[in-house]
């Protein structure tokens, strides 16, 4: 078999708060080929950017593997990691947030360039221009400042940056979630043809299910610090298995009239990932929940071609179908 | 459920604001209607003045920046621009109440949930302090809060319990109109599907008429009545909630509708609407929209179209299908 771009084994990360350990993600294990994209969703708080985070050592791992291509770099030195960052990105979700606002887009753009050691002023500039080409931002703007720039095009910056160094792997943690509808659909079909042309490998981080649907390749379901299911997007949208997901599915607006009506909304809240609760993570708002739920956790299995983790697949007929 | 008696009529509301790169043209002649127990969709992008209205409505822009507020909002028969402070105070939370968006802010923090509609009770009714209880826990437990929590912090609240709250404030006074500006988009779906679920049921049940703002054409799918597109200012698209899905006419309306990923479908390159909304210290000549639609004309960068009426109560303030326009 081939071996895949980025492998996570049972990857963990706890953070120590005053109310003790919080189990932001907790054993995930999950594979990215290359020229793929893996969708990662979930609600705020299940621990979706740490995961993307974690990958990227930008937080240090608590416990587990992460296996890029072959190697892991858990171990990976400082120096050792600066150097694979070339190959690995991440693009921010907010594009007011992420930008220095003292910085030019030129020399936003050629960070990156600089801090791999390329110290040929006249080349840097040249690879921005040629990257303000790819992402399609005007060449005029190249000596303006993000405070003068729109969302959208601030949001093409933090793209030209990750693509700059010519990575395989790219994080991108909820890249349209903070833009309108309108440019929003224009950095998506940016994304997709940037994946075309240049064969980048992404994991995409999203709370928004039609537009991780849109992009994505397999998608992974989180919830409070575990993925519940693992499919091909189109076998996770037709055949959901886990409740969650199935809840999550029929949570979303749909722009259609009446297809609203008479859905199965989930009741309750997100408990806290300081103290989640014993057994399935999910049990408490369940709508299907048995007593194993509440007292065995749930492994990841294989169902046809998808991954779940629920004790009640194949057994009990689970709810909330529609 | 909407009857078709009119509850407000805002006459040609322009409101601008002032900046360091000149006059900011926030609404521009915005006129509508909306009748009682109705649920108005104000759709928009960031920008597009959906906000400043809503809070023209209610006579809380700031007032430092605010530049000229004009035209009319008629509600009640009396012009509520027209009226003193001390009068638009009686009517916010007792006549017109609002829903803000980000619930984690719109509470204050150092005081509990329950006095916090006591205080919009006290502050509207002359019942007494047992009684102001009484209603507040009342109020608490219709939007679905344990009465036991009335002595609560919002801290001590996940973000859909707040937005409960400030729904339970907005409808302690039974207002006639409620504006809820966003009142979702800071939730997570399965908590936004809770509240929008607990909205309809509201509505239902006290039959007052709402203001929806959003940017999200789900969540207008989900509850609105009418609804009105708007962008650069100006209101481009009007009509029932059927017309404006089905039939829609406006290139800007039909855009956003392409712009959105279709869960239905299989994958496949969005339709965009080209461009970014226009600077709105000197927008384009003729229709605002020329610079990104798609079937633009000649004619259209330099004369602005008026509101046509295309059926019964549907309005577009575009040339294209007339025979103005000339070919297409």
């Amino acid at each position: 078999m081939n071996q895949p771009l980025l492998e996570v084994k049972n990857l963990k990360k706890h953070f120590n708060t005053k109310e003790g350990i919080l189990y932001a993600v907790d054993g995930i294990s999950l594979t990215v080929d290359s020229g793929e994209t893996l969708g990662l969703v979930g609600e705020s708080g299940c621990g979706k950017s740490t995961i993307g985070r974690t990958i990227l050592r930008l937080n240090e791992p608590t416990a587990g593997e992460i296996l890029y291509k072959g190697n892991n770099i858990v171990k990976y030195s400082k120096k050792d990691m600066k150097k694979l960052r070339k190959e690995m990105q991440i693009v921010f979700q907010d594009p007011y947030t992420s930008l220095n606002p003292r910085m030019t887009v030129q020399q936003l753009i050629e960070y990156p360039l600089k801090v791999a050691g390329n110290t040929n002023t006249a080349e840097r500039k040249e690879r921005v221009r040629e990257v303000m080409n790819v992402i399609g931002l005007e060449q005029r703007l190249i000596d303006s400042y993000p405070h003068e720039l729109d969302g959208g095009r601030r949001q093409r910056i933090g793209i030209a940056r990750a693509l700059i160094l010519n990575p395989s792997f790219i994080v991108m943690d909820e890249p349209v979630s903070a833009l309108d509808v309108s440019i929003q659909a224009q950095i998506l079909n940016l994304l997709i043809e940037l994946r075309e042309k240049y064969d980048y490998a992404y994991l995409f981080i999203s709370h928004n299910l039609s537009v991780v649907k849109h992009i994505s390749d397999k998608i992974a379901v989180m919830y409070l610090g575990k993925i519940v299911e693992i499919a091909n997007y189109q076998t996770l949208f037709k055949n959901p298995l886990h409740p969650y997901t199935k809840a999550l599915l029929a949570s979303i607006p749909r722009a259609k009239i009446g297809s609203n009506a008479n859905r199965n909304i989930l009741m309750g809240d997100v408990p806290s990932p300081v103290n989640p609760p014993k057994g399935c993570r999910f049990c408490d708002r369940c709508p299907s929940a048995k007593e194993i739920c509440f007292e065995a956790e749930p492994k990841l299995s294989s169902y046809g071609g998808s991954l779940a983790a629920c004790h009640l697949i194949g057994i009990f007929e689970v709810k909330l179908n529609e | 459920m909407e009857s078709n008696r009119e509850l407000m009529k805002i006459k040609n509301l322009s409101v601008s604001y002032k900046s360091s790169n000149g006059t900011v043209h926030a609404v521009r002649n915005l006129s509508l209607t909306i009748k009682e127990g109705e649920t108005f969709g104000l759709v928009g992008e960031t920008g597009a003045g959906k906000t400043t209205a809503a809070l023209s409505i209610l006579r809380i822009l700031p007032e430092i920046s605010t530049e000229s507020l004009a035209g009319q909002i008629i509600f009640n028969g009396e012009d509520l621009l027209k009226k003193s402070r001390k009068e638009m105070r009686k009517i916010r939370g007792k006549d017109i109440a609002m829903i803000f968006q980000d619930p984690m802010t719109s509470l204050d923090p150092v005081n509990t949930i329950g006095s916090q509609i006591e205080e919009m009770i006290q502050l509207h009714t002359h019942l007494t302090k047992k009684e102001i209880r009484k209603a507040a826990e009342q109020m608490l437990e219709t939007v679905g809060i344990r009465k036991e929590r009335f002595s609560d912090y919002p801290y001590q609240f996940s973000g859909g319990m707040k937005q409960r709250v400030v729904i339970a404030m907005a409808l302690s006074c039974n207002p006639k109109l409620i504006i809820a500006d966003e009142p979702t988009t800071a939730l997570d779906v399965t908590i936004q599907a809770q509240i929008l679920e607990l909205m309809r049921g509201l509505k239902e049940k006290y039959k007052t008429a709402m203001i929806m703002i959003t940017h999200d054409l789900g969540v207008v799918a989900d509850i609105c009545d009418t609804v009105a597109i708007i962008y650069a200012g100006q209101i481009v698209e009007y009509g029932t909630v059927e017309e404006i899905f089905y039939s829609h006419q406006h290139p800007y309306t039909e855009g956003l509708f392409h712009s959105i990923p279709d869960i239905d479908v299989a994958q496949s390159k969005l339709k965009v609407i080209e461009g970014v909304l226009p600077d709105p210290t000197a927008f384009p000549s003729g229709c605002s929209f020329h610079p990104r639609c798609p079937y633009v004309k000649a004619k259209c960068s330099q004369i602005e179209p008026d509101n046509r009426n295309v059926g019964n109560n549907h309005f577009v303030k575009c040339f294209r299908g007339t025979s103005e326009e000339g070919c297409d």
